[in-house]
């Protein structure tokens, strides 16, 4: 398998063409990077992207109807619309603040669900 | 079934008006309006300037009405408590062509008895117009042409003819007249039947369509698309008075003046279209505008637009304002052929037609209670500092600023909300207290501004609408 | 209300005003007030949920929230004065006149101002897309406070006009909180915002970038029904005929670009630049009246909060220093700019003090060479792969080299 990357470590947005088989975790081949964090990115990004996932959560007895809401670390890419299902169904209340752990290893991806925004 | 004495259909300027007038006699009256808000079609979307009747057609019912109509305003103004300004207008004329059209506007202007056209050299005209081409040679000033805001005028009038006691069904369609031995029972609705001895059809742009219900629509409305654009406040190049050109044999052309509320207003274009719902604007009619307007100020800059609307004058074909009453069909008065000059002679129309309707034996005896007057919301902008602190002390609403751009407070806008015939939409709250209107065009308003109407409602704000239903502006919540 | 007179006023309390409040008092300024409008403190960052903040500052990834936080707490530790839910209404001689419902219309004096009041959306209107006006357009912003804030839906088939941040980050939002979005469409030939939300908002959504086209029409007579898209000529970003395609959507996202929200500075009498749309400034940060200061949006738009925090904590300790009496005063001399080079950030330059010169290319080139000149004589050059109008770059100057000369130029070439 062959895929295009556009790099996105600085704003030069190299396009860095990765060859193997993600699924083994295989990297046969990468070039078109112009540094060592393109090359690190690329190879990531072709075995096992990952994103942070932000969002919000209903609040319950707060004067603000949502609170924002992140996953602590990067998750796999391919799970951001099976989370959003997940963050749909969450309601809190009480204070908190930025770090305030929501869900932890949030659907067993080792980040937990941490509150983004403040709850007075 | 409702019962009343006399249904006005329409609340544009000319249902808007006669619903005041009437509401001076002890009559039941109630008017029906499809749109979601008084204000009309036509009467919402033109060039919010009170015409003396100079350039009128001499002779003409129309000329004679808009010609009676300008030296009413500066007191129904008052007593309405809505901004007003004679400014008056220019015609300059740029070349020998022109120039040797002046007198023949002199003239029909006298015949139309408007007594105090003049004329300026072109000097003159540069003194009062600095932003004129240059090249200006010689025209025409017409002292009493004005500006008004059209929005708060047809509200004000309809809030004046609620509070005496006149009834508005909003957002009711009327789909049928009934009649019985040669004259009107009872106008049907989409909301249930209203019986009634006097139909009113102050319809406008669809006045032909009501007309057909009673076999009265010996004529047709076409729409005529005028497209306009608003400048900011702040445009580079600014005009004082309403700078008219010289009618060619097409049309009346583009002008440039400005706004009640210091805008600068530049257009409109005349596109005779078939479809009356077709207000949208095109790149080809605002780029005409700009063309034409440049030719008398070349430094018109339409980059500073911070918005660009359509209205529709309704052209009746054959032409000219009519205002019948049939001997075969009794209580009925059909109004057709108002258009570019309907907003001023709304309320001559309504003198006229309260009269007719009393010639032909309509019992109206003068009420000695008719409230004259209407009280406005505070333009909090405009009051001094001394006020400002009064009205914030009295209610602290009036502190929180909603509108950045023209410094609109959450108590207008609650005002707006309460008062009689309040708002219930977005467009109903920015066109009577211009909460959205400004450069960012609701922008930063808008958000507070749902919540706003929500709140003071009791609805939920996914059923706040812009303006008619249908068009909510948000698609649920998002959890 | 006593006549307290504060050391620094900050009229926003957003990222810009945060940071010259936090400059101010760390430079030793006593008295400092923060004036802000929204009911808490933060500004934009407050819906601005997404990651990607602080790379630059903190060196670890913030959401808008969390990055606002920090400096929230700073303020909150400090004794900087805060009010909130308030307007400010004018900005007077050492002065600002404010509203709000508690101390209703006030007068606040100060030895000096920090504008920073951030930017606004373009809007419809200013970039005039013809069509029917329907409800279900909003400005990219607007739509974001509504469904980050207020849980507000704003819409479920969505196009976006224009590839700012904010477009491609709402459309990812949007797709996130289940709407479809259908397309995001722009009129240059090259994303307006980063590459990095191009990839993470559009691209790894499958949404669709259209490069070179446009909305030519709205349609929907009560709420929008759809708008057909156009592809335009590259060279004269004119519709090209024959290319339409009508898109249906209930919503219409404008992304099209920010201006400076100078309606205070202008009303001021301080001069704007015409091609930032805000207030020219030294390097100090300084306005053309020597009291009043700007930072962040207001003066020129950034790309990055770190950019404008640092620009703040500076303008902030500069304004600090103006109120203590130790801020030099000097002769100052103009930054040029030259070939393909569209503005320059600060205008004015104090010989005296090193200046870091913000600017931001007229157009997009591949292997380019960023130079500065003190009049004639090249005093900087640097080699880049690409320069990209979207991506601003700087340059910084010693004073020994702007001793004697009457301008520095900039150009990339």
């Amino acid at each position: 398998m062959v895929k295009d990357i556009i790099c996105i470590t600085c704003p030069q947005g190299c396009i860095i063409k990765v060859t193997g088989d993600p699924a083994k975790g295989e990297i046969t081949g990468c070039e078109g990077f112009k540094c060592k964090r393109g090359k690190v990115y690329a190879e990531n990004e072709f075995i096992k992207p990952l994103r942070i996932l932000t969002s919000s959560v209903k609040t319950s007895g707060a004067a603000v109807p949502l609170v924002a809401v992140r996953t602590s670390a990067p998750i796999p890419k391919d799970m951001q619309m099976a989370a959003m299902e997940e963050v749909k169904k969450i309601t809190v209340s009480g204070k908190l603040v930025p770090g305030d752990v929501i869900v932890e290893n949030f659907m067993g991806t080792g980040a937990n669900l941490v509150a983004s925004g403040s709850l007075d | 079934m409702k019962k009343t004495d006399v249904v006005i259909i329409g609340a544009g300027a000319v249902g808007s008006a006669l619903a005041r007038e009437l509401s001076k006699y002890k009559l039941d009256v109630t008017v029906v309006e499809k749109n979601a808000d008084i204000g009309g079609d036509s009467s919402k979307s033109n060039s919010a300037i009170i015409h003396t009747g100079y350039d009128a057609k001499p002779g003409t019912l129309e000329s004679q009405l808009v010609v009676a109509a300008n030296p009413m305003y500066d007191e129904i103004c008052k007593d309405l408590d809505i901004p007003f300004k004679r400014i008056g207008a220019i015609l300059p004329a740029f070349n020998d062509e022109q120039m040797e059209q002046l007198p023949a506007i002199k003239h029909k202007a006298m015949m139309n008895r408007v007594y105090d056209v003049e004329y300026k050299t072109g000097a003159e005209l540069l003194e009062m117009e600095p932003e004129l081409n240059p090249e200006v040679k010689g025209g025409l000033y017409i002292p009493r042409e004005s500006i008004i805001d059209p929005f708060l005028f047809c509200i004000a009038l309809a809030e004046n003819a609620a509070d005496n006691g006149v009834k508005f069904e909003l957002a009711t369609k009327v789909i049928g007249i009934d009649q019985k031995d040669g004259a009107v029972t009872t106008v049907k609705t989409d909301k249930g039947d209203i019986e009634c001895k006097y139909i009113i059809n102050a319809a406008g742009l669809y006045c032909d369509e009501i007309a057909s219900f009673v076999g009265k629509n010996d004529y047709y409305v076409t729409p005529r698309k005028g497209q306009f654009y608003i400048l900011d406040k702040k445009t580079s190049c600014k005009v004082r008075t309403i700078v008219l050109p010289i009618p060619t044999k097409v049309t009346k052309g583009k002008l440039m003046c400005p706004t009640m509320h210091g805008n600068m207003l530049v257009g409109p274009t005349a596109e005779d279209l078939l479809d009356k719902t077709d207000k949208s604007t095109n790149k080809e009619g605002l780029d005409s505008i700009a063309a034409d307007v440049r030719k008398m100020i070349p430094n018109v800059n339409l980059r500073d637009s911070i918005t660009q609307y359509c209205g529709l004058r309704a052209q009746r074909n054959p032409e000219g304002l009519n205002i019948d009453m049939y001997d075969d069909l009794k209580g009925y008065v059909n109004i057709s052929g108002v258009r570019s000059t309907g907003l001023t002679n709304s309320v001559a129309v309504a003198k006229y037609v309260a009269d007719l309707l009393i010639e032909s034996g309509m019992k109206a005896e003068p009420k000695t209670d008719f409230i004259k007057t209407r009280k406005g919301t505070p333009h909090f902008a405009e009051l001094s500092a001394e006020e400002k602190a009064e009205l914030i002390a009295k209610d602290p609403r009036y502190g929180n600023v909603i509108c950045r751009c023209e410094t609109i407070t959450e108590g207008q806008i609650c005002d707006a909300i309460h008062r009689t015939l309040g708002a219930t939409t977005v467009d109903g709250v920015k066109r009577r207290v211009r909460a959205g209107m400004g450069r960012c065009q609701g922008g930063f308003c808008g958000p507070r501004v749902i919540e706003i109407i929500a709140r003071e409602l009791g609805i939920s704000p996914d059923e706040v609408c812009k303006n008619d239903k249908g068009s909510e502006m948000l698609k649920g919540f998002v959890r | 209300m006593a006549e307290k007179i504060y050391d620094v006023i900050v009229v926003g309390g957003g990222p810009a005003g945060l940071a010259a409040a936090v400059g101010a008092k760390e430079a030793g300024a006593k008295d400092v007030l923060i004036v802000e409008r929204d009911v808490s403190l933060g500004g934009i960052l407050q819906q601005c949920i997404h990651p990607g903040f602080g790379l630059k500052y903190f060196n670890e990834e913030l959401s808008g929230p969390e990055y606002a936080y920090r400096f929230i707490e700073k303020v909150k530790a400090s004794d900087i004065e805060v009010k909130l839910d308030t307007m400010v209404l004018e900005v007077g001689d050492h002065s600002v006149v404010g509203i709000n419902p508690k101390d209703g219309l006030f007068v606040a004096q100060g030895k000096s101002i920090v504008l920073a009041m951030g930017c606004r959306e373009r809007t419809r209107g200013a970039i005039m897309t013809p069509g029917t006006r329907p409800a279900g357009v909003y400005t990219a912003g607007a739509a974001q406070r509504l469904v980050n804030r207020q849980n507000m839906m704003v819409g479920k088939k969505v196009v976006i006009l224009g590839s700012g941040d904010i477009g491609m980050i709402m459309a990812r939002r949007m797709t996130l909180e289940g709407a479809k979005v259908l397309a995001v469409a722009e009129l240059m030939d090259y994303t307006a915002g980063l590459t990095r939300n191009r990839v993470q908002c559009l691209d790894d959504f499958g949404i669709p970038l259209l490069l070179s086209h446009t909305i030519v029409e709205i349609k929907g007579n009560k709420r929008v029904e759809g708008v057909v898209i156009a592809e335009v000529d590259p060279a004269t970003k004119q519709p090209i005929k024959g290319t339409e395609v009508l898109y249906e959507c209930d919503t219409l996202l404008l992304s099209c670009g920010l201006i400076p929200e100078n309606e205070l500075t202008k009303e001021a009498g301080i001069k704007i630049n015409p091609i930032t749309n805000g207030p020219e400034v030294n390097q100090f940060m300084q306005t053309s009246y020597e009291y009043v200061f700007a930072c962040g949006n207001v003066v020129h738009v950034n790309d990055l909060v770190d950019n404008v925090t640092d620009e703040s904590l500076r303008a902030g300790q500069y304004a600090a220093q103006y109120a203590l009496g130790t801020l030099p005063k000097a002769k100052e001399i103009p930054s040029v700019t030259g070939n393909n080079v569209r503005y320059i950030c600060p205008q004015r330059i104090c010989p005296d003090a090193p200046a870091k010169l913000f600017f931001r290319a007229a157009a997009p080139k591949l292997g380019v060479t960023m130079k500065a000149y003190a009049d004639d004589k090249e005093i900087f050059s640097k080699k880049l792969i690409k320069i990209n109008p979207g991506e601003m770059e700087h340059i910084e100057v010693k004073p020994e080299d702007m001793q004697g000369v009457s301008s520095i130029r900039i150009e990339v070439v």
